[in-house]
């Protein structure tokens, strides 16, 4: 009995110390060395969308880590992977000693608060539109000191935005074309009125089907479909089938306009329309040309 | 062999494991590097999942011995009574009212307790709690809350809540040393609480008659430790989400080892379920780095085998 009591003491007792001990240690405390040498200063993306845009500002080797969705451009391939978009590795992360972590809502918003719990700098770019898309460029430009390329890059995504402005001025309202967005097939899947992409078609001319959604990402009932009886079909993921075909299978999809007419089409890059980043407005002149040839 | 032997060894085990917790890791830094100063924080880091591991598996085994002796079930397991779904209702709720961030371990543990209440009340019959009822209504709370939680996920709007998934499948992802030392010393009073109890479970797990006669009060002993569990319980799942498996096979698993006498079981479980966890979590964090599995994969993965062939190992000698 004694001893057991023994065990038990010692137990608590280590336990205590090292709650203790953890204490004793407090985050953050390894001072940054950014202000007595000049060295390059190190970023993480854990976004892929933030990695288009950090490249995009010209930064490259102050880039020390990436999600490994991180997939554009091909450099974002190289570089060290912190661990998946919905799970990064916390302590991969801290061993690489970045000065700021980009990173974005949604699924991240553990990590950004286990993060910052830990005392690292995080920016969090989860912009709803394409206005906080440019905010969000123009704030990472002053972060990493590259406000003038911020500058170039967001000019130049008006000018596309504006051009594409210009022509679809041009379609009468009544000859703008119902568009389904088509997320995913299994379950069926479609983006509603708050979702970036519901922009991005809107600027390109089309009418989102589902628009009158609160969701920004929803299930969507095949039969919805049937009765708004969309003009054309875009598929935002890869598939080896011919859209057509399996559309057409789907019961009562053979009827819709879109599949009537052989408007289906799923060969737009699902990373320039689906991701927030400075491909958007390529993203958004494909689609224009897809509906308005 | 000895039973203070026996649990010098899994202590051995426990200390062994920590080392190697704090060698390993998804970086590889050699230990005499590690404990330089610009390394402390990924020791830190380190030390702080340790700890967690250690929280949550000893907490876990003890309220899992503790209910499987009160309700006489050898399936009885901490989520058994509704914790678990009570609390991700709370971090559900919480997460859809935008205060995730710093309220996700309060609201999870409200709705822990909130659920403890409802069991309990459910299944009070007059000034009595009879097993049954309390495993029956148990079970009811949790099927019912998680089919509001499931509810609030699907018509949410919130996307925040596709990371929830990360919470429900348990995690020991966790850095709040202030709520940690909360936690941890909620789970060493309610264990050492516990463990005065021993005696009296060792009666009751005999059965209700025979510890009546014994002269111990089982309707007040029940009652506390009912509570005193779910007072653990609640906060382990508020920390680190629902780890499946531990609260489970350690209180059996440590049955094997040192027998059924409750004053050697509870200690000698505490040992064994923090070693396992912090062996399990080495798993998690290296077996495919960066990429860490769910730690209640592994706990199912590496628990399963050991328990069969400890089983095994005891019908032979038989």
């Amino acid at each position: 009995m004694r001893k057991i009591n023994f065990i038990v003491a010692l137990g608590t007792g280590l336990l205590v110390f090292g709650v203790a001990l953890t204490r004793s240690v407090p985050a953050g405390t390894v001072p940054s060395q950014a202000g007595t040498i000049p060295v390059k200063p190190r970023y993480i993306s854990l976004a892929p969308a933030t990695t288009e845009i950090l490249f995009a500002l010209g930064l490259d080797e102050e880039i020390v880590g990436v999600s490994s969705f991180c997939n554009y451009p091909l450099k974002a391939k190289t570089k060290e992977k912190v661990g998946t978009f919905s799970q990064p590795n916390v302590e991969k992360i801290i061993s690489l000693k970045p000065d700021i972590i980009f990173c974005t809502g949604l699924e991240q918003t553990p990590v950004v608060n286990a993060l910052r719990q830990l005392n690292l700098k995080v920016y969090v770019s989860d912009p709803s539109n394409i206005k906080e898309l440019l905010n969000s460029i123009r704030d990472i430009g002053r972060l990493t000191g590259r406000e003038k390329e911020a500058d170039t890059l967001i000019n130049k995504m008006e000018q596309v935005l504006g051009q594409v402005n210009v022509k679809v001025k041009l379609i009468p309202p009544e000859k703008r074309l119902k568009v389904f967005i088509e997320i995913w097939h299994d379950p069926l899947m479609t983006v509603g009125k708050k979702s970036f992409v519901d922009e991005v078609l809107t600027l390109a001319g089309g009418i989102n089907i589902a628009a009158d959604t609160l969701q920004p990402y929803l299930y969507f009932s095949p039969e919805q479909v049937i009765k708004r009886n969309p003009d054309c079909i875009i598929q935002t993921y890869m598939s080896e089938n011919e859209p057509l075909k399996t559309i057409e299978k789907r019961l009562g999809w053979k009827e819709i306009s879109a599949v009537k007419h052989g408007r289906v089409y799923n060969d737009i890059n699902p990373d320039i329309l689906l991701r927030p980043g400075p491909r958007i407005v390529e993203g958004l002149q494909e689609l224009h040309k897809k509906l308005y040839p | 062999m000895k039973i203070s032997l026996k649990i010098s060894l899994l202590l051995i085990i426990l200390i062994v494991a920590i080392l190697l917790a704090i060698t390993k890791g998804s970086v590889d830094i050699p230990l005499a590097e590690l404990l330089l100063k610009e390394n402390w924080q990924v020791l830190y880091l380190r030390i702080l999942r340790i700890l967690v591991a250690i929280i949550a598996g000893s907490g876990l085994a003890v309220s899992g011995i503790a209910l499987q002796a009160i309700l006489r079930n050898p399936l009885a397991e901490p989520y058994l009574l509704g914790t678990s779904s009570g609390a991700g209702l709370g971090a559900v709720i919480a997460i859809i009212l935008g205060i995730s961030s710093i309220y996700l371990p309060l609201a999870a543990f409200l709705g822990a307790i909130l659920s403890i209440i409802l069991v309990y009340q459910l299944a009070k019959q007059g000034s009595r709690i009879p097993v049954q009822s309390l495993i029956l209504s148990g079970v009811i709370v949790s099927i019912a809350l998680s089919g509001i939680m499931v509810f609030l996920i699907s018509v949410s709007p919130n996307e925040a809540l596709h990371g929830i998934m990360w919470w429900l499948w348990g995690s020991l992802q966790f850095y709040d040393p202030k709520l940690l030392l909360l936690v941890g010393m909620v789970v060493a009073l309610g264990t050492f609480a516990i463990f005065i109890f021993s005696q009296d479970l060792n009666a009751i797990s005999i059965g209700d008659e025979e510890a009546i006669h014994l002269g111990i009060n089982t309707e007040t002993i029940k009652k506390i430790l009912f509570f005193i569990t779910s007072l653990i319980t609640a906060g382990i799942v508020s920390i680190c989400g629902v780890i499946g498996f531990v609260g489970l096979i350690i209180p059996h698993l440590t049955r094997l080892i040192v027998g059924p006498n409750h004053k050697t079981l509870i200690p000698a479980s505490c040992v064994c379920a923090a070693a396992f966890m912090v062996i399990c979590d080495i798993f998690s964090r290296t077996l495919f780095t960066p990429l860490e599995i769910p730690i209640g994969i592994i706990t199912a993965f590496l628990g399963a085998p050991v328990f069969i062939i400890l089983l095994k190992i005891k019908q032979a000698v038989k």
